[in-house]
Formats: C-alpha cells, structure tokens, sequence
C-alpha cells in the first residue's frame, strides 16, 4: 500500500505540476452551512462512529481466530455447530442498534420534508445541460450554464492544464443568488431527461423530473459561494452543468434582485447571459 | 430406483414444477404490464 | 434417445460412452458439466471485456480533463461495463458454478432439463455479441447507463432496439437457466436428501433462483414497455402523454434489488461452503443461515425504493423504504457472525479459497456497512449518486462476487479438471487482488464523501489526488486478472494429480468429495444413499 502511494505520489508530481496545490486529499464529509446538512453531517458521523464499533468487534474476532487457531500452529478443531443463546443475542442487538439509528435519522427527514413557511420560492428547471433558475414572484428568469474557460478546457485534446482553471467544471456563467438565513424553497422540474440538483453545502439533493415537480429547501445562515453539480445522469454533459449558488446579505441580494428586473425583458435578460460569462470568469478567484 | 430419470413419478414431478416455474414467471411479467396499464391512466 | 437400455448405464437417457467428438460436443452439449465450463468460460471471456471498458473509464479518470474518451463514449463504457459484469459475468458464472456443483452434490446424474439447459447457455453468446455490437451501430452503444432510465434511455440511437433484445435474451436465459436449477433441486436429490440436510450452496441457489423466476420477467416488461414507449406510441413512462418516468424506476428497482442479492446469494453459498472446510469444524448454525438467506430474498421485495431516496417520495414511503432497509443488516449480520463463529476455535489452513474466502468476510462487510450508511435516508440526499455509491456496490460485488466466484474456481477446480493448480501462483493472485482492489475502491469512498458524483468523464480538480490511486488500483487489479486466467488454463491442461477429496484437511463435506476428480461423465450413475 505504502508503495502504491508513494509511486502515486511521483506519478502525480510528474503529471500534474501544479496538482499538488490545489487539490487536497479530502477523506470526509464536508460540514455545510444550513441546519439540514449540519444535521445529515452529524447522521453520518453517528452511523460511521457505529460502524467502525461493530467493524472492531466482528473484525476482532476474526482476527484473533486467524491468529490463535491456526493449523499449522497446531490447533485442535473444536466441534460446536450452534449456540441457540449466542444467535439469539445477535439477531436481538443489531435490531436495537439499528432502532437507535432510526430514530434520529427519521426526526431529521421529518424536518427535510417540512418545505412549509418559506421566504423565497425559485423554481430550477434542468436542460440538456444547463439550469434555469426563475424566481417565481420576482419574475426574474435566467440560465445558468458551464462557465466559458471551463468548457474550454474541458474539450478533449484542449491543450490547457484544468488545474490552471479557476474552479474547473464548477464555475458557471450566471450563479443562482440567494438572501442569507431566508428559508428558500426550490421547486425542480426538467424541460427533457431527468436531472438532479445537488449542493452539497446545502446538505439537499433531489431529481428534477420531466412533467413533475419536486421540492426541496435549504437556508444558507453564511454568505459565500457554494457549488455543486448535476447529480443525475443527463447525457453527454452530465459532467458539465454544475451548480453555483451566491448567497449574500438581504442588502447585496435586494440589490442584485433590482437589477436584475431593471432589464427585466427575455432578451435582455438573454443579453445578460451573454455578457455574463466573460465578466464572471475574470472575476473568479 | 430414484435416479432413474425416467421414472414415471420423477417426470410427473419434474413437468409439475417447471409448469409451476413457468406460471410465477408469467404472472411476474404480464402482472406488472398490467399494473403500469393500469397505472397509465 | 431412443437406444436400447444399455445394462452398464441403465440409468442414462442419452450418450453412454462419454462426450461426443469434436466441437458437436459443444454445440449440442446436454452435459452440466460441460455446459457448466461453457458458462465459466463465458463469464471469464465477459470479465475481461467488461473489465477492459473498466480500464477505459479508469484511463480517463487519471487525471483532470478530457484526454483519451468523448464524453458520450464515456457513457457507452459505464454503460457497457456495467451491462457486461452483470450478466455477462457474474450471473453466468453463478449459473455455469450451479451446473458443475448442483447434481454433484444433490447427487443427481445431470440437470433435470439437459436441452433446456444447452439452449439456455446458447443464447447468450448471440445475445451478448449483439450487445457489445452496438458499438459499431450508428449512435454507438447505450450511454443512459445500466438502469436504462427514460427519457434519457429513449435517447439511443439505432442501438436501442438491439439493447432491448440483448435484455431479453439474458433474462429468458437466466429464467431458463433458474428453472433447471429448481427443478433438479426440488427432483433430483439423492434418497434421503431432506431439504434440510442440502449442502448450503444448494441452498442459496435454490433461493436465487426463485428470486430470479420473480424478477427477470419484471425486468422484460419494463425493456418492453421502454420498447413500445419508442416505436408503438404508448406513452408509459412519458409525461407528455400522461406516463410518468418514475414509474420505470420502481419497476426496475423491484427487479434490480432483488438481482444484487442474486449475484450475493449463491457468493454466500460458496463462503459457507469453504469456510468449514479450511477451519476444520462444521459450519455454525447451518438452520439459521437457510433462514437468513431466505429473509435477506423476501425482505430483498420491499426495500427497492431505497434505490430512488431522491425521486420525491412521500415522507412515509422513504421511512418505510429506510426501516425496511435496516432490517437486511440483520440477516445479513447473522450470516457474518455465523462465517466467524465457524472460524472461532477452528485449526485453519490458508490454501488460495479460503484467503479469498477471508477477504471476501472482510471487504464485503466493509461494503455492507457503507449500505447501511445508505440506507439512512437524510444521509442518502448527500451520498446519492455519489462516488460513495460506487465504492459500495463495487465492494459488494468485486471482493464481494467476484472474490467468492475466485474462491469457488479455487476451491473446485481440482475436483473439475483433476488436477492441482499452481498454488504460489494462485496466493500472489490473490495478494495482488486483495491489495489492489482496496487502492481501487476504497478511496472512492472519499471522492464520493468530498462531492464527486459518478458517471462524469471529468471532474474538478480537488477530486485529482484520489482519482489518480484509484486508478492506479484499477489497472493493477485488471493485469493481476491476468494471472487467474494463466492458472484456470494450465490447471486444465495438466498438473499435479488431484485426489478425490483434494482438500487433505479431511473435511470437505458433501457428495461431490465422494466422487473421483475429475467425476465420471455422468455424475451419480447411482443415486447415492444419504443419512
């Protein structure tokens, strides 16, 4: 193993010069910024912590026989083939494992379902292969498509390094914005094949089905920039229409919002889209 | 002698079951065409 | 059929005098054990080729960008590979283990159904070459991936009509193919053979094979609806006409959950039949494991939902679909317990099954505890689609399936072919398996966890370091694979003479150790007697 690593590691060096910097060996969940995903972070937590519990157990044991009665040490077999009492006992304790892990599990689904109460409303309609974002009463509507440096970089035989993209793959032109601590309700559906919007700050992943539609909320309590991607298989580039999400205080978001209705026409807003990449991607850090 | 496999009662037993085999097998299939014809309206 | 009874062979149907010449023993073959080596071989040849678009999707994955693969053809590889391991390998290779092992140890002269059984292995080679010949069609092979969800599947091209056949001829073959096995099973036994006293890989099959009567049909009338949805109008799973797409979910999950436990099943099957043998003792609670095979097949009927946590379901389907869910693990913990009790103060020796059969204990509940984490609803919305999916049913079908069907040639082999295999060559393969398939999948988990979703043919660039040793594992595992085949082939052409009990731990149970190796050509001429 040490040496896979460590020949990966070359390897890596070698190929990917300025790799190194910016990727990281991310091994865990990241915790988001709204209280579902602080919730389903701490779901997963429990469930790993038990996990590896029962993995010390059961591979305890298995260790321990594989050490202590070996053959070729001279252990003699013993004869048991069943013990009522012990299959008892571990049929009854995983029931009562799993009933302690279904209880939390279930008050937090109660709380992801509950889409009630929201300040926002937007609906996300998924294309082959960009997002649609419409805020449903602002009668603000827009696209949201792979950002222009990474559709570049991303076509075969580019000649450009990714890691000398900024945000390769997950910077799009026109980024969904959001107020701070407003509970925003999103409303997904899809104009062709299925899709799945996904966040993974948010903690929230749901399809967006042709002819039906699909809720889900989140409420952002940090501002900042959050990004995701198309989480269900939509085609060729399923790979290529990622999620960005701005949330910023109620002021920039308000802001924002009168701009956007300011040309609030289809083609200016198409306009918009246009000029959009370019000036996004400078910005990008 | 019970391996011969043309014993009388080991055919009858063997034709019982894959007819039985065929009828889950049926049943699982047009069962779930009419569920969705059902379903589809 | 129609020969005079001979009185050397007065209970043989058909040819007395061994196999017929040539490749018409192939072609015509009625013989398990000769159509049991056609499946294996198959599967093998099928292991290789999907293995192969394995190596493509993992070439691309190196790195960050786009450098070897268009992006649609990316999607032929998931695709394909997926369709190719699944019923190209796994399930044949299961099926060809059931020919070989079945009327040995029920004691049965042959499968019940001998031409059923030659058509059924038949109709995959024909199946299967029209399946990877969809790459070559206009609008190359499927790329909506194996669940072949509409809208998306509607999408192929000149392909999809080919797709769907290639399906059904797989699932009439596998329905063929389960029907022999539960007709010899429930005929065929030895006098004396209680169903309780079966062999448990005659067991797990038995099972499998309700299971896979049940569901096959299932999965044939969803790829025709999909069929008259394209060509005849319906509108079945289109919403514009009043269909709905997730329909097709449900149907093809209430077939695709009960077949990954067709392809665990009869792997448990082989663990338990190996573990005793290499631990010197009797397997621990032989009941209770018939009876968590058969709750792990029922509860596999109500848990398919689980597989579709983010279509949008009503909150008391997801708890149901969760609950229900849960509850596999204890089964299935019964079954690990029960591996390891029959270890605990055993005298074991590690000859190449049982290695294969001890890192299948560990990697697959390594897989088994990721689908529990699975299970947890809320947690699913973040896991859903994840690279963490994907390490979790490679665990459970590589070092999961694979590794028990590994274990299984080992275990067999030398009661199949006569002769002892290269048993250095055969403890470096499994080594190198070992160790490989864990720098292959394991660090997918992370990917998964940091974000990376699967079936994408480029990814940012955070996800680069894990992707790289992942890849690294996947070409390493896919050469070692060499080596299995090296040693299957010169374990056929010759070797060491194998006794017939070949395992000298002195415990190898059931009929088939009573027989020479390699058994005569019609296996039990006599029904044995079983106390």
């Amino acid at each position: 193993m040490k040496i896979v690593k460590y020949a990966a590691g070359m390897l890596g060096a070698a190929l990917l010069p300025t790799g190194a910097a910016l990727a990281a060996w991310e091994l865990n969940m990241p915790v988001g910024v709204t209280e579902l995903s602080r919730d389903i972070h701490g779901l997963h937590m429990m469930i790993f912590w038990i996990c590896v519990l029962i993995a010390c157990a059961v591979f305890g044991v298995m260790i321990y026989s594989i050490v202590k009665f070996r053959h070729s040490q001279g252990a003699v077999p013993a004869n048991f083939d069943h013990s009522t009492k012990a299959e008892i006992i571990w049929t009854i304790i995983p029931v009562a494992i799993l009933v302690g892990m279904a209880i939390p599990a279930a008050a937090t689904l109660v709380k992801i379902e509950d889409t009630r109460n929201s300040n926002l409303t937007i609906k996300v309609t998924g294309y082959q292969w960009k997002w649609e974002y419409e805020y449903l009463d602002q009668k603000v509507k827009f696209f949201s498509t792979l950002a222009r440096d990474s559709d570049a970089a991303r076509q075969t035989g580019s000649g450009v390094d990714p890691s000398t993209v900024p945000n390769y793959l997950l910077e799009v032109d026109k980024p969904l914005v959001v107020p701070v601590n407003a509970k925003v309700r999103v409303l997904l559906t899809s104009n062709d094949v299925i899709h799945a919007w996904w966040v993974p700050a948010f903690g929230m992943k749901k399809d967006a089905i042709p002819g039906f539609v699909n809720e889900l909320w989140f409420r952002a309590d940090e501002p900042g920039i959050y990004r995701g991607q198309c989480a269900e298989l939509c085609g060729r580039d399923h790979g290529f229409m990622p999620v960005v999400v701005h949330v910023k205080s109620q002021a920039e978001y308000d802001s924002w919002l009168a701009e956007q209705q300011g040309g609030g026409t289809p083609a200016a807003a198409a306009a918009q889209v246009e000029n959009a990449a370019p000036v996004t991607a400078a910005a990008a850090e | 002698m019970a391996t011969e496999i043309r014993d009388p009662d080991r055919k009858r037993g063997i034709q019982r079951t894959l007819l039985w085999c065929v009828l889950l097998a049926a049943t699982f299939y047009f069962g779930f065409i009419a569920m969705a014809v059902l379903r589809s309206h | 059929m129609a020969h005079a009874h001979d009185a050397h062979a007065a209970h043989d149907h058909h040819d007395d005098h061994g196999p017929a010449k040539g490749i018409g023993r192939w072609l015509f073959a009625t013989n398990h054990k000769d159509i049991g080596t056609m499946y294996m071989l198959f599967s093998l040849l099928m292991f290789f080729i999907g293995g192969a678009m394995a190596m493509i999707i993992r070439a691309e994955l190196f790195k960050p960008g786009m450098q070897l693969v268009d992006p649609i053809f990316f999607n032929q590889m998931t695709t394909m590979h997926a369709l190719i391991m699944i019923f190209g390998a796994v399930m044949p290779a299961f099926v060809g283990l059931a020919n070989w092992m079945i009327p040995l140890q029920v004691g049965a002269p042959d499968m019940a159904l001998p031409r059923m059984n030659n058509f059924s292995f038949w109709i995959l080679p024909f199946a299967f070459t029209m399946l990877i010949g969809t790459l070559f069609v206009p609008g190359g092979a499927p790329a909506g991936g194996w669940t072949m969800y509409p809208p998306l599947s509607q999408q192929t091209g000149e392909a999809f009509p080919m797709l769907i056949f290639a399906v059904h001829l797989m699932g009439a073959s596998s329905i063929m193919g389960a029907i022999n096995v539960i007709v010899t099973i429930m005929n065929m036994r030895a006098p004396g053979m209680s169903l309780l006293k079966m062999p448990i890989f005659v067991w797990t099959w038995l099972i499998t094979a309700y299971l896979l009567i049940a569901v096959m049909p299932v999965l044939a009338g969803a790829v025709t609806m999909l069929l008259t949805d394209h060509y005849f109008g319906t509108t079945f799973f289109e919403a514009a006409g009043g269909g709905d797409p997730v329909m097709f979910q449900h149907i093809f999950w209430f077939f695709g959950h009960p077949e990954v436990y067709i392809m665990i099943l009869p792997a448990f099957g082989i663990i338990s039949e190996i573990i005793p043998t290499f631990s010197r003792k009797p397997l621990f609670g032989y009941d209770a494991m018939v009876y968590a095979t058969a709750s792990i097949a029922f509860l596999s009927f109500i848990v398919w939902a689980h597989h579709m946590f983010t279509v949008g379901m009503p909150l008391a389907g997801q708890m149901f679909f969760m609950l229900a869910t849960m509850l596999i693990a204890v089964p299935t913990g019964v079954k690990v317990f029960n591996w390891t009790a029959t270890m605990f103060k055993g005298s074991l020796s590690f000859e190449p099954p049982m290695l294969f059969a001890i890192s299948f204990l560990f990697l697959f509940t390594i897989g088994g505890f990721s689908g529990l984490m699975l299970a947890i609803v809320p947690a699913d919305f973040q896991y859903h689609d994840t690279y963490f999916v994907v390490a979790h049913f490679h665990y459970v079908l590589v070092p999961g399936a694979v590794f028990s069907l590994m274990a299984a040639a080992y275990y067999w082999l030398p009661k199949w072919t006569g002769h002892m295999y290269n048993m250095k060559l055969a403890k470096a393969h499994f080594w190198l398996s070992t160790i490989f398939v864990n720098v292959l999948f394991f660090p997918q988990h992370f990917l998964g966890l940091a974000g990376m979703p699967r079936r994408i043919p480029d990814y940012s660039t955070q996800f680069a370091d894990w992707n790289m040793i992942s890849s690294i594992g996947g070409f390493g595992f896919g050469l070692s694979q060499l080596l299995f085949a090296y040693i299957v082939f010169a374990c056929i052409r010759g070797g060491e003479k194998a006794t017939d009990k070949v395992w000298d731990s002195g415990r190898p149970q059931g009929l088939e150790w009573t027989l020479s190796s390699p058994p005569p050509y019609h296996s039990f001429e006599t029904a044995p007697e079983v106390k």
